[in-house]
């Protein structure tokens, strides 16, 4: 009898720890955990979760803080059955009790020196299937881990670390598949998306970002610029089931801002590509900017939305991309339906009917510099957008700023900076405003901002109770008002990045989820993650 | 033991002629608007003198130019390491010579200017003396050319540094009023150094306004001493500097 009653009680655990592709589906059927980098398939990363609301959500407070040993955390944690799983950096995994923060086990990754990066040694998140979590590397591995011991299950090499290769962003688990980008679009490598066996780490399939001879789009890039063109896919991407389509967005062109040696329009750099999840086919592209000459990733989280757009049912693909124009695309084609800017820019005269840009003149890099909006870090960036569909907004976080582009010679040498400029990031005394803005999906406007002084750098996460949870550079947590912007609650958390391009105190977006029934909210900033709750009345 | 040691410093890979060449031009584009276009320093420091204060090595420009200097507005590139190397082949070339620096006047006089009838220790200071209103320029002429002082002393609203931007803040409830420079400011809060020493912190939402002033706090020496006098006093400044390196 007592012997039956343990077995039993192992069979229960066992079938709580498998993050199965029907769960995955199914991600918004349980808001108390949070499953994937952006919450669901559709990069949505928006809660069911309504315990905090407008009303009660000044009562917010601190529920506990783990600190990691360095800056910067960009993770986006993962809250399955009762475990939290973090990254912390520069390439660790910590498995955390929820509900008091304290750590489970730890993994430590030991780096070799070759590592570079252009950005910081920083890493987003893992992805999970089955009882596995994936990582990638700074030395460009995918690492399976064990979630209830850390333990190493299999790594395989992605790619060779000492040519530039390395991976920062959280992994895609689709079906059976783990599904990861490559970072170093400054440093001339040929870029691709991979997919991996979960169980064996075995590859499944390769799409390079930048097509080889013979290949559609080779001819796109001049001479043999396409070895080095770069079109990195180093944030994590959307997939949509019905039509088994893993959609990405894919990084600039190199050199960055010298574009001289790769005429043509480079694809599928600035790129959102659209996959066939078993083969890795391309099915469509559409790119934001051809030949891109300012580095203006198309890094953003794709935005999946099935909704009536000019009086028809359509399947959509909502998308801010840094250079400062909001497009809505045909997610079954890739047609480009519309577009407009959602932030100041001073580089094009609109987009045609295509959606290509109708560039102004003068505004290629040049040696003394050209001035433009948005600025070299775009008018957004990689930090992650949010779709409502209890408001039916789109929010992100915004930069209204301007910058010097500066154009330089650019010479490959393996391993090293093509960067073919020297971008003067921002300008000092003009340094703009960041905004956590709203927009109407359907036609791009601006629903309501809420303005901060300085640079953004994190994303933001909405709620069916319309809150809206956001930080600042300087690290402020903010709970809004999702249909006002009004501020409901803020805390100063603080803390220091890693100094350099980015170097915020808080550099990644929210999440949240149940513990013991109750929602919890969870931030980092500085080399700290932040759990709230709310508080007894 | 010498040879072992400059075995095991890195030095320059990159000082061809061609290499000088495109160092120049990457300096021109980036460094010589603070250091000048010869070296001989501006905003930033003289380059040009064969003094290096955080490290006279080649290895220690290349990281100085590739980091940025902790503590100091020179700013962190994002440059290859051949350019970088390049820009240390050309920062090598450069030597006093080339820059056209003079100094006419009498450090002595400008001293006695600078403590006297100038009363410029009310705002600055120097070593432990003086006021807090201004920069301190214990070490001025390590960090600013002397051309560059004189156009200060001259037009001092041309080139004022975002910490010496005054700001005026009102407070609703009592409708007082506080002057004083800017330390920090997000969409809630502002800091601020006051006039009369004092940091202070001020929620906005207690403030019914806040105005910056770009302009410098002081007064231009132009027609207020004698065109010597103010030669006097940039040579006292130039006497300013850092013990050197070596």
């Amino acid at each position: 009898m007592k012997k039956t009653l343990v077995l039993c009680l192992l069979c229960a655990s066992q079938a709580l720890g498998q993050v199965t592709h029907e769960r995955l589906l199914a991600a918004d059927d349980e808001p108390g955990s949070w499953l994937t980098y952006s919450g669901n398939y559709s990069g949505w990363r928006f809660s069911g979760l309504d315990q905090i609301n407008r009303g009660n959500a000044h009562r917010l407070q601190l529920k506990w803080v783990h600190q990691t040993r360095n800056p910067q955390i960009e993770t986006t944690p993962l809250v399955v059955d009762g475990v939290m799983y973090i990254t912390e950096p520069p390439n660790d995994v910590a498995a955390l009790d929820p509900e008091t923060g304290r750590v489970f086990w730890r993994y430590r990754r030991s780096l070799p020196s070759g590592v570079r990066t252009c950005c910081g040694r920083v890493n987003r998140g893992l992805a999970m299937f089955g009882e596995t979590l994936y990582l990638g590397t700074l030395d460009a591995y995918l690492v399976a881990l064990d979630a209830k011991t850390g333990d190493v299950v299999w790594e395989v090499e992605v790619a060779d670390h000492e040519k530039a290769y390395a991976i920062t962003g959280a992994p895609l688990s689709v079906k059976d598949m783990i599904i990861t980008g490559i970072a170093g679009g400054e440093y001339g490598l040929r870029g691709f998306l991979d997919a991996y066996d979960a169980k064996t780490g075995e590859r499944r399939w390769r799409f390079y970002t930048v097509p080889g001879p013979g290949e559609p789009g080779n001819d796109s890039w001049a001479g043999d610029s396409w070895k080095t063109g770069g079109a990195p896919t180093w944030v994590t991407g959307s997939y949509d089931p019905d039509s088994n389509l893993i959609l990405w967005g894919t990084g600039n062109p190199a050199p960055d801002w010298n574009g001289d040696a790769r005429a043509g329009d480079n694809l599928y750099s600035d790129s959102a590509i659209a996959l066939d999840a078993d083969t890795g086919e391309l099915k469509w592209h559409f790119q934001f900017v051809p030949h891109d000459v300012h580095d203006w990733d198309a890094v953003q989280v794709p935005i999946l939305v099935d909704d009536d757009f000019e009086g028809q049912s359509r399947k959509l693909v909502y998308w801010a991309h840094r250079g400062g124009f909001y497009y809505v695309l045909d997610r079954a084609t890739g047609r480009f339906l519309f577009g407009t800017p959602f932030a100041k820019q001073t580089w094009a005269d609109g987009l045609t009917e295509r959606g290509r840009p109708i560039r102004k003149d003068a505004i290629d890099p040049t040696e003394e510099g050209v001035l433009l909006w948005p600025g070299v870090q775009g008018a957004t960036n990689w930090y992650s957008p949010s779709y409502s569909p209890v408001t039916g907004l789109f929010y992100l976080t915004a930069w209204e700023n301007q910058g010097f582009y500066r154009k330089d010679e650019a010479e490959y040498v393996e391993g090293e900076f093509f960067l073919g400029g020297i971008p003067e990031m921002e300008v000092a005394e003009e340094p703009g405003y960041a905004a956590v803005r709203a927009l109407d999906p359907k036609t791009g406007e601006k629903v309501w901002d809420f303005e901060l002084v300085g640079k953004p750098w994190s994303g933001v996460m909405s709620t069916a109770a319309n809150v809206v949870f956001a930080g600042s550079y300087e690290g402020y947590f903010y709970a809004l008002d999702g249909e006002t912007g009004e501020e409901l609650w803020r805390v100063y958390l603080g803390g220091a990045g890693l100094g350099g391009l980015g170097g915020a105190a808080m550099s990644t977006a929210p999440i949240t989820f149940l513990s013991n029934g109750k929602q919890f909210v969870t931030m980092s900033s500085g080399n700290g993650v932040f759990t709230f709750a709310l508080a007894d009345p | 033991m010498w040879i072992l040691l400059a075995l095991l410093l890195q030095t320059n890979p990159h000082t061809s002629p061609q290499d000088l060449e495109r160092g120049e031009r990457l300096y021109r584009f980036n460094c010589a608007r603070c250091h000048g276009l010869a070296g001989e320093g501006g905003r930033g420091p003289n380059l040009a003198d064969g003094d290096f204060y955080h490290g006279d090595t080649d290895e220690a420009l290349f990281g100085n130019v590739r980091d940025g200097i902790a503590g100091t507005e020179m700013p962190s590139s994002f440059l290859t390491p051949a350019s970088v190397w390049q820009m240390v082949a050309f920062v090598r070339s450069l030597n006093q010579a080339s820059v056209a620096d003079t100094i006419s006047g009498d450090p002595g006089r400008g001293r006695a200017l600078f403590r006297g009838e100038g009363g410029c220790l009310q705002c600055h200071r120097v070593d432990h003396e003086g006021g807090f209103a201004g920069p301190n320029l214990s070490t001025i002429a390590s960090r600013r050319s002397s051309a560059y002082l004189r156009a200060s002393l001259l037009d001092p609203d041309e080139d004022v540094g975002q910490k010496f931007w005054t700001v005026r803040v009102a407070e609703k409830r009592s409708g007082a009023t506080t002057t004083g420079f800017l330390r920090n400011e997000d969409r809630h809060t502002i800091l601020l150094l006051d006039l009369d020493g004092a940091l202070r912190a001020f929620g906005k939402e207690e403030l019914s306004s806040i105005e910056v002033d770009r302009r410098s706090t002081m007064q231009s020496f132009e027609g207020l001493f004698e065109a010597s006098e103010v030669e006097d006093l940039v040579a006292y400044l130039a006497t300013l500097r850092k013990a050197s390196a070596e």
